[in-house]
């Protein structure tokens, strides 16, 4: 019945008009006239018949003819009234919106709320997962090189750094058209205290061939640029670079620019928009082997061993290749090349060829998966924002059902009327998604700009793309919103509305109350994400790290490239300690050679007598070489023992602090201090335990144990090169940095710009895919608990209108004020505790049949989707959200006056 | 002496028969036969191309259909001249008078 009319309401121009019988009347009653009159004048039956087809000529042809050209014109009258009537309907959409504006801004707001919270995530996932990057030709053909190794202690782990010997050997590829390196980094850029950091890639000379890039102007590398040793220091610039620095000049090509502790000549200017096939963009591209040396050292262990994971691999298949059969031939190429050597034999090892663009979210972060449940999620808002407007539209025809009847008596077809309820609903939605699209595009700045600092955006936030998903979810969502209520007309009685504005009919009643309950389930699932990702983010920032993050900051040089030999390095930061102790504000400082959350180390370690030594699955242990100051600059509590001190020195019994977890491991209910172990391949002396430290996090925020042990500084005998200063200031650090920036910038002329950085600063992308769930979720929730908010007055408040006359019947019957109030809050409970108990039911089966565990451990951070706390927290909210919607109707039913009630119809 | 029927000229029949409804609405037989006699006979026209023309001139706004009962109590189709008709009507009989002037002048000329 439905169905037909949907048909039929459509129908427009495809059905073929019944012009034939028309064309056959017209001609049979002028055959039967003129036989008639050929008869009477004389003629036998027979021949006036002849005679009078005879006249006509060919019937056949003629006729055919004759229903072409009706068919044709009748097609032309009707789409022109097909147009007519848009436009009148059109007409009456705006008036619409002008004599009761209250209802459109509601609706256009609650929509545009919907539609600007999914444009924004699409945007968000597009840039994250969807799109490739800029410019690379084909990008479907373009592949990156993974390779997992199996380690028999620690499992199965995946990584995209691999060796430079992998580059020779995989370019043997027969699936492969190419295959060329890059390593992600960044480099110091100008000279002095101007000096920043900007993102520099390594890449071979055929990295830019391989993707299909052209420049913008200049060229790209070729192999002659990049010789294994003596390359002259050329570079390639980004387009934002060139703007920025040069002005866009054409004359940018032969200039320099300093990078580190040398000029390069720039050769060429990448396209606008490329920024490298990573998710960071890079601006400085420069040819792999010169800048290895330049930025790895001057030795040859960067390309020619089997321990530097560093360079990452593009290939573009051959266009007859699978993924599958490459990374099935690269595996065998690894395999058998690692055959033979003792150190990584590894005949597990899986090379994996990934797509380019799901590659981009390999950097371990959950950031890109947890943008993809939040656009997932976001449909809930739009659907929620969808049954609100459709119930908003439903009251509103229950109100004009009068109207209407009146428009159907005049001859207005249902059809007519239909189409117009759906044309209003997608022309709300159309400016709700022009609204949208300007949320969206706000929100998708502040996103981009507070919640994902670390991804550099180049494109603006609302592009063609989403302009296109905007306008198609606006269509979608117009349709459906304007199905209710062309559902109801379809069943229209105008007699009856005719007659009365009576109380609703049943069906209405349940369709609103039906809405409202999906709203509540669609609204505790959307509120139970946003409690699921508050507590992770909760539970990861109260995570103890066994020291104090806050208050800390840490500052390093990159001396290496001033040109700075290992020693003089060690002499600079020794000078670089004393200095920064006199900055004012500064507590305490010690040296350290790892930064936490930055960089780890690890050494050979032998027991005396022992042949083997347990392992943990996060390997280690690690070390650190610090000063004495170095546990009471972190806070790091030493249990058991001593901390260092400044006898530990180069001439004295060689000493070493221990972690609790290291200490249980090596140790197992023994007690540790008094014991030795040799540190270092070489190492003659067994150093002895003096201490006992709480465990620290210096990696990640899993909890996991990891053994560490720390060396007195000055009795590492060259085992660690690297430098840090760690700072903790007496009151903001960040009031400090400045000042110690400027303090280490003082003790040398024309170095490089120093790096101080707030510990917090390097806790905090650890933190962010947590925030960014939490905030979003939580403006998700906060949007979807307002529209439900609204969704549940209109309802109960049209309830009570409706009811009026019943209410002040029971008023003066003796019903209490507060008796017809709670009826009203009880019925908007009934519907809301419903929904309630079926979002939480439905939510919490889908996660444990559907979502597997580990994806759950990755989405969620130690957090169980089932905790008691979150889920009780969801239903409550929703359920205060409803008492609150419930009041004022609920005030207004107890306050029905018994007579005005009686008399109002 | 009376010859073959003569053939209709290109453009003509659609003046005959806007003539034929100036009178008033007539049914398409109706047309066909004050046609065939004010003619006597003398012009070949097929009825059915009579048809024809009238549906083309109702599309092109010339004339106006109604649905009427027939002398015989046959259910017809009415065609009636409209504004736009009784127009070209009148633009039809002057560019005819002045053709049929210029091709008459040159065929009585004298040298």
């Amino acid at each position: 019945m439905l169905s037909r009319g949907i048909v039929r309401l459509f129908e427009l121009v495809a059905r073929p008009f019944r012009g034939g019988e028309a064309v056959d009347r017209e001609i049979a009653t002028h055959l039967e006239l003129q036989i008639e009159a050929l008869i009477a004048g004389g003629m036998s039956p027979e021949t006036a018949r002849r005679v009078a087809l005879d006249r006509f000529g060919d019937v056949a042809s003629y006729r055919r003819g004759l229903i072409r050209m009706d068919d044709k014109a009748a097609r032309a009258r009707r789409w022109r009234a097909w147009w007519g009537d848009l436009a009148q309907d059109l007409g009456l959409v705006f008036r619409g919106l002008r004599r009761s504006p209250g209802f459109g801004i509601g609706v256009i707001a609650t929509l545009a709320l919907g539609i600007g919270v999914n444009v924004t995530m699409i945007g968000l996932v597009d840039r994250l997962l969807f799109k490739a990057p800029a410019h690379v030709v084909d990008p479907g053909a373009v592949v990156r090189y993974t390779l997992t190794q199996t380690h028999p202690s620690f499992g199965s782990f995946t990584n995209a750094s691999v060796t430079f010997k992998e580059l020779d050997l995989q370019r043997r590829s027969g699936a492969l058209t190419g295959l060329a390196a890059y390593y992600p980094g960044s480099v110091s850029y100008g000279r002095g205290e101007s000096a920043r950091s900007i993102r520099a890639s390594l890449v071979t000379a055929d990295f830019f061939g391989l993707l299909g890039i052209r420049p913008a102007t200049g060229r790209f590398f070729d192999p002659a640029d990049d010789p294994i040793e003596g390359g002259s220091p050329i570079a390639v610039i980004s387009e934002r670079l060139w703007v920025r620095e040069f002005a866009g000049s054409r004359e940018v090509v032969g200039r320099s620019l300093w990078l580190g502790s040398r000029q390069y000549q720039i050769v060429g200017v990448a396209p606008r928009g490329f920024a490298g096939i990573d998710l960071n963009a890079v601006d400085v591209w420069l040819p792999l082997n010169t800048g290895a040396r330049e930025f790895l050292g001057s030795g040859d262990e960067w390309r020619d061993t089997w321990d530097w994971q560093w360079v990452r691999l593009v290939g573009r298949l051959r266009p007859e290749a699978t993924r599958e059969r490459a990374s099935a031939e690269a595996t065998a190429l690894y395999r058998a090349a690692v055959a033979d050597h003792h150190e990584r034999k590894d005949d597990r090892g899986t090379v994996t060829f990934q797509p380019l663009i799901a590659g981009r979210g390999t950097d371990q972060s959950q950031t890109p998966t947890i943008a993809a449940l939040l656009a997932g999620v976001s449909i809930l808002v739009l659907l929620i924002s969808c049954a609100n407007v459709a119930n908003l539209m439903l009251a509103r025809g229950l109100s004009r059902r009068r109207e209407i009847a009146v428009r159907v008596a005049l001859g207005v077809g249902r059809g007519r009327l239909i189409r117009a309820t759906l044309l209003e609903s997608v022309c709300h939605a159309g400016l709700a998604s022009v609204v949208g699209l300007g949320i969206a595009a706000l929100a998708g700045s502040v996103i981009r700009s507070i919640l994902l600092p670390g991804i550099d955006f180049i494109d603006p936030p609302v592009d063609g793309r989403l302009l296109a998903v905007a306008f198609g979810v606006a269509l979608v969502a117009g349709s459906v919103v304007g199905l209710a209520p062309a559902i109801r007309l379809w069943h229209l009685d105008p007699a009856a509305d005719l007659k009365a504005a009576g109380p609703t009919t049943g069906d209405h009643a349940a369709a609103r109350t039906g809405l409202l309950g999906f709203q509540a389930v669609l609204s505790v699932v959307m509120l139970l994400c946003a409690g699921l990702y508050y507590k992770s983010l909760w539970t990861a920032a109260s995570i103890d790290f066994g020291f104090r993050p806050e208050g800390l900051l840490t500052a390093d040089i990159d001396l290496g490239v001033a040109g700075y030999g290992r020693e003089q390095q060690w002499a600079f930061y020794d000078q670089a300690l004393e200095r920064v102790r006199l900055v004012p504000g500064v507590a305490s400082a010690a040296l350290t050679t790892t930064n936490p959350f930055w960089t780890r180390q690890a050494s050979s370690l032998r027991l005396p007598g022992r042949d083997s030594l347990p392992r943990l699955k996060t390997a280690g242990p690690y070390f650190s070489a610090v000063t004495p100051e170095y546990f009471a600059t972190l806070g790091l509590r030493v249990a058991r023992g001593r901390g260092f001190a400044d006898r530990d020195n180069a001439g004295a019994q060689r000493v070493m602090v221990i972690n609790e977890t290291m200490a249980r491991t090596y140790w197992p209910g023994e007690e540790p201090i008094g014991k030795c172990a040799f540190v270092g391949r070489a190492a003659t002396v067994c150093r002895e335990v003096v201490g006992v430290t709480v465990d620290a996090s210096n990696e990640s925020l899993e909890v996991e144990p990891v053994m560490g042990y720390y060396l007195p500084l000055a009795q590492v005998d060259g085992l660690a090169a690297d430098r840090f200063v760690m700072i903790r200031a007496t009151d903001r650090p960040e009031a400090i940095a400045g000042d110690v920036g400027r303090a280490l910038q003082t003790l040398a002329p024309n170095l490089p710009v120093a790096t101080v950085r707030l510990m917090q600063d390097q806790i905090e992308p650890l933190l962010r895919p947590w925030r960014l769930g939490a905030t979003l979720f939580g403006l998700m929730a906060a949007i979807a608990l307002a529209v439900a908010l609204v969704g549940l007055y209109s309802v109960l408040a049209f309830q009570v209108a409706q009811r009026r006359r019943e209410l002040g019947i029971r008023t003066a019957l003796g019903a209490g004020q507060s008796e017809l109030a709670k009826m009203v809050v009880v019925q908007g409970q009934r519907v809301v505790l419903t929904g309630i108990a079926i979002g939480l039911v439905v939510s919490l089966a889908a996660v444990k049949l559907l979502v597997p565990a580990d994806l759950l451990r990755r989405l969620l951070f130690q957090t169980s989707p089932f905790d008691p706390v979150v889920v009780g927290a969801a239903a409550g909210s929703l359920i205060v959200t409803t008492l609150l919607g419930s009041l004022i109707p609920a005030r207004r039913a107890g306050r029905v006056p018994p007579m005005e009630a009686i008399r109002a119809d | 002496m009376r010859g073959q029927p003569l053939e209709v000229l290109q453009g003509t029949l659609d003046t005959l028969m806007l003539k034929a409804l100036s009178w008033g609405p007539r049914h398409g037989y109706g047309v066909a036969s004050w046609i065939r006699e004010t003619t006597t006979d003398e012009l070949s026209i097929e009825d059915g191309a009579l048809y024809t023309a009238l549906h083309r001139m109702e599309q092109r706004g010339w004339l106006a259909a109604t649905w009427g009962v027939s002398e015989h109590n046959r259910k017809a189709k009415y065609y009636e001249l409209t504004e736009l008709g009784r127009r070209e009507l009148k633009d039809a009989r002057a560019r005819w008078t002045r053709y049929a002037g210029a091709v008459s002048a040159v065929l009585e000329a004298r040298a």
